[in-house]
């Protein structure tokens, strides 16, 4: 098989359409309870968002740890402690911590 | 065919598995996994012929000229 390689525009264009494509895919999967899909489908959108230079689209929230999306409500928890925002996976209870400081000096 | 395959329905066309018909739910640098009915069976792309229903149209594939990893499939093949 040849090796012959698109440029890099093409590839990054074909990659952010199936990144799209299995991150709904991976949405779906969680709502249907099939969490093993789910965290496959998101492993296979980032190794594809690595071989393709793009970046997974920063709305989507998916756990660090275990790759699975997160959906507050359903598999994760968001809380407000005053100075963080404490994100918590519901499945691996991998907890993220994201600081808001700059809000609170205003 | 660079795009995405997993999430599109498959009609598999060669021998031991012919006439498989379900929706792609994995993907390895060799196999398909395919969801048919509730059961998920396993088929290997070499030596099988592969028919996709893409965007309304039927694509007729033999599973040798997509044996890559789903990631690498962007870059290498055609």
């Amino acid at each position: 098989m040849s090796k012959r390689r698109l440029p890099r525009n093409a590839a990054a264009r074909i990659g952010n359409e199936r990144i799209a494509i299995l991150l709904e895919l991976a949405e779906q999967a969680v709502r249907d309870g099939r969490d093993d899909r789910a965290i496959r489908y998101v492993t296979l959108a980032r190794r594809i968002g690595m071989k393709t230079r793009t970046t997974l689209p920063p709305g989507f929230r998916y756990c660090r740890e275990c790759m699975l999306p997160m959906i507050p409500g359903s598999n994760c928890s968001v809380r407000l402690t005053g100075r963080k925002v404490v994100s918590t996976c519901g499945s691996c209870g991998a907890v993220r911590r994201v600081p808001y400081l700059r809000e609170n000096r205003k | 065919m660079r795009s995405e395959l997993i999430g599109l329905d498959v009609v598999v066309l060669s021998a031991p598995f012919s006439g498989l018909t379900g929706k792609v739910v994995d993907e390895t640098r060799n196999t398909f996994t395919v969801d048919s009915a509730g059961t998920e069976r396993m088929v290997p792309k070499q030596g099988n012929e592969f028919r996709f229903i893409y965007q309304g149209r039927f694509i007729d594939i033999k599973g040798t000229e997509i044996q890559h990893r789903p990631e690498d499939r962007i870059k290498k093949v055609r």
